[in-house]
């Protein structure tokens, strides 16, 4: 990060926006004391302070919520909540009070959470609502919010806005850090626009519009990716992948089909199974009943191991939990689903695997210095596309993707979407589960909704949109959504 | 200046010793000579084939605690048959330290339990088993040929030190160069990743296990071979000696990161601080806890010189 002016205000929701590796995470680090600054200063109501850890960050009123979550899963949702500050008398801690605290937080909020659950057996949405309440809990006067919706739903995620709309209303200031456009200017006070480490724009949110927050984000180049997409013709070729009443734990008999060529998308909230089907299709769960076809034959995958065999390839919806190897360079992160190829009689071949390495990363246009460098140091965005250039070393036929751009900056988004779409042109079968409507609409050829584990609707990609499938997706009596609540930033243009 | 800070966080186990070495030639005539060297590799061999197996389990994420009760009860078996055929003896000790750890490893994955308690509990049944196989009682090998491995020479180094090289280069370049050694460094980063980018697992832990098993199983026979004799209570530590050189060359505690040169650095940095005190006379009372501060300095150098890239 490179020289950062902005100011924050109290009452005011300040939202933070740009490109994955602009800066954004890099300031807010900066301002919750977890990174130092190199020069300049950070003032709080008009006092110069430096933040050498979190902790003198967090007694000045300064907090996160963090994107990496920061919780231990062996506690419970009180524990957590009140960590560093538990209610105690002499020394032992008051479990009863405790509990109440919690209880009175999580009521305040809105959400729906058990106060004595232990964290690790909830799910990743009730343990962003844990993080969020957290930052409440500690009376902060400014609370940055690092993607706080990344895993919410729809409805989730009103009632998180209606949270910062009231921590402004107390006084308190908000930073917003978000990928999603549409909800900065739904929310926002104020925007900060950030572009290679610096803010490069700060204006009232009221005179804003999306194309030019994306124009301020791109800069002068780049703005070419953000052609809109044609809509997708109707496959007619032979099936590759075809279920009969599949079931297993979390969805209940399935029946669907992808074809030759096809990109098939499953929508849903979360929770509707859409992501054990995918896991059980690739055999790293196994389904319970129902038959599964693969160009005609049925199939029983017992392991991951034999759906690769069979051509499959799969990529989880977690990146960092089980997507990355974090020891590993980018190279041997791209190679190692095919270590065959890069090898002769069992021995590692360095030619052939800085070959392959760099062939699939141009092809999904991975950005590094060097592919050796450890991929930890590169950002979400190129991450992702190393997690996809990893099954283009030998591309497989049917390609199994769970949210393909989850926490992806715009320009790899639209990078991988075309990646996606180019596949299926060459033939390449792909079935995604996806959060993003719009990621939906933008490259699929046909949608199914799934709802409660089970699968309700079939859509044509060009013959739906937004609110019928939301509609699907939340059952008769859901409630009205606004269109602008998922926009996801790609789509603003198109 | 860049080029050096990174060699330094790379290799900065390797200043380590250099300047350990330094410091004890400053003291001591006969530290650098070759017949003071020769005889720290010897002694250096068993620790070093139990320690370099166990490198391969630790990147895999497995600990390996039975090595200590392998190393006993292939000595105690290899020492036993040793009545039969010496060479024999040899060969089928070793071969128990195979099965030993494929033993575990059926543990493991059957069970499912953590490897840590796992090969806590085997190692304290292959204890027994060494104890029941010799009633406590000393093993003694008659026929003078079983002491070939541990008291020859080869050009002018014992058998021993050019075993424990040749299994150090072999599980070295298995680990850096194989398709192998590519999956046991992922399977140790991301067990669950691995599986989904279809690596077979449970048999890549097999391998660790094995390996580790048959190294300790080498180090106690050519052990025995060295006196001619064997019992139950042998090696006693010496699974915690290991990972502990493991860990001083610099290989990660948490699996996924590491190499058996480091490894073989840390297994000689230990020998030598052991060394050092008897060239120097220092008194044995002051001996532990020096020697626990020597080890702490010099993962202190490594563990900095990392940190400064980052």
């Amino acid at each position: 990060m490179d020289s950062a002016d902005v100011a924050f205000h109290r009452g005011q929701i300040h939202g933070l926006v740009g490109q994955n590796g602009a800066g954004k995470s890099t300031l807010a680090k900066m301002l919750c004391g977890v990174h130092s600054p190199d020069r300049g200063h950070i003032e709080v109501e008009g006092a110069p302070v430096a933040f050498g850890s979190p902790r003198a960050a967090l007694e000045a009123g300064v907090t996160m919520v963090a994107q990496e979550l920061s919780l231990v899963p062996a506690l419970s949702v009180a524990e957590n909540l009140l960590l560093g500050r538990l209610p105690s008398h002499g020394g032992y801690f008051d479990a009863d009070a405790m509990t109440r605290r919690a209880r009175q937080l999580i009521e305040d909020s809105g959400f729906e959470l058990d106060p004595d659950a232990v964290l690790g057996s909830l799910s990743q949405s009730d343990r962003q609502k844990v993080e969020i309440l957290r930052a409440i809990a500690r009376n902060a006067r400014l609370v940055v919010f690092d993607e706080p919706r990344s895993s919410l739903s729809v409805p989730e995620a009103e009632r998180l806005y209606e949270i910062l709309r009231t921590l402004a209303a107390d006084g308190v200031a908000v930073v917003l850090v978000t990928h999603f456009l549409a909800e900065v200017l739904e929310v926002s006070d104020v925007v900060s626009v950030m572009r290679d480490g610096q803010v490069v724009k700060t204006a009232p949110t009221d005179n804003l519009t999306g194309s030019d927050l994306v124009k301020q984000m791109v800069g002068s180049s780049g703005v070419e990716h953000f052609a809109s997409r044609q809509s997708r013709p109707v496959v007619t070729s032979q099936p590759r992948l075809q279920t009969d009443h599949l079931t297993g734990p979390g969805f209940e008999d399935i029946s669907l089909t992808v074809r030759e060529g096809e990109i098939v998308a499953i929508v849903g909230l979360v929770g509707s199974g859409r992501t054990e089907f995918l896991r059980a299709v690739y055999g790293a769960e196994q389904p319970s009943e129902g038959q599964l076809l693969v160009d005609g034959v049925p199939r029983r995958f017992r392991s991951p191991r034999s759906a690769k065999r069979a051509g499959l390839a799969f990529i989880s919806e977690s990146r960092q939990v089980d997507g990355i190897f974090p020891a590993l360079g980018a190279d041997a992160n791209i190679t190692i689903a095919h270590t065959g190829q890069t090898s002769r009689f069992g021995w590692q071949h360095r030619g052939l695997l800085r070959h392959h390495s760099s062939e699939a990363a141009r092809r999904v246009d991975v950005q590094a210095q060097s592919l050796s460098q450890p991929i930890t140091t590169l950002s979400g965005g190129n991450q992702q596309k190393t997690l996809l250039a990893r099954w283009l070393v030998n591309p497989p036929r049917l390609f199994l993707i769970d949210e393909p751009t989850r926490g992806v900056d715009v320009i790899s988004t639209a990078q991988i979407h075309n990646v996606i779409s180019d596949l299926a042109d060459e033939g390449m079968s792909v079935l995604l589960v996806t959060s993003d409507f719009d990621e939906a609409l933008a490259v699929a050829h046909r949608i199914y909704v799934f709802r409660e584990g089970r699968l309700v609707e079939e859509f044509k990609g060009d013959d739906t949109d937004k609110s019928t499938l939301l509609a699907a997706a939340f059952g008769a009596d859901a409630p009205t959504v606004t269109d602008s609540q998922s926009h996801a930033l790609v789509d603003q243009e198109s | 200046m860049h080029w050096l800070t990174k060699s330094l966080s790379r290799y900065g186990i390797v200043v380590a010793y250099g300047i350990l070495i330094v410091a004890v030639a400053t003291q001591s005539d006969r530290f650098l000579t070759k017949r003071n060297w020769l005889n720290l590799l010897d002694q250096a061999a068993p620790l070093g084939l139990i320690a370099v197996g166990v490198t391969l389990c630790i990147i895999a994420g497995i600990f390996d605690l039975s090595t200590g009760s392998v190393f006993a009860l292939a000595a105690v078996v290899a020492a036993k048959v040793a009545a039969i055929d010496p060479w024999f003896g040899v060969v089928v000790g070793v071969g128990v330290g195979a099965l030993l750890g494929l033993f575990n490893s059926l543990v493991m994955r059957t069970t499912g339990i953590n490897s840590f308690i796992g090969t806590l509990s085997t190692s304290i049944i292959f204890r027994g088993i060494a104890l029941l196989t010799t009633s406590g009682l000393i093993v003694s090998v008659a026929d003078r040929e079983y002491k070939t491995l541990g008291t020859e020479t080869f050009l002018d180094a014992k058998l021993t030190v050019w075993v424990f090289a040749a299994v150090a280069v072999i599980l070295g370049v298995t680990l850096a160069r194989t398709t192998l050694g590519r999956a046991l460094y992922a399977i140790g980063g991301n067990p669950e990743a691995a599986r989904l980018v279809g690596i077979r697992v449970g048999a890549v832990q097999t391998f660790a296990y094995v390996a580790s098993g048959t190294c300790a199983a080498l180090a106690g026979v050519l052990t025995s071979s060295r006196t001619g004799s064997a019992q139950a209570d042998i090696g006693i530590g010496l699974e915690l000696s290991a990972i502990t050189a493991v860990v001083v060359g610099g290989t990660s505690i948490f699996g996924g990161e590491g190499a058996v040169w480091r490894t073989v650095v840390g297994v000689m940095l230990l020998q030598t601080i052991g060394n050092a005190f008897n060239l120097l006379g220092v008194d044995p009372t002051y001996k532990q806890v020096v020697q626990g501060v020597l080890i702490l300095a010099a993962v202190s150098i490594d563990h900095l010189g990392r940190r400064g890239v980052r």
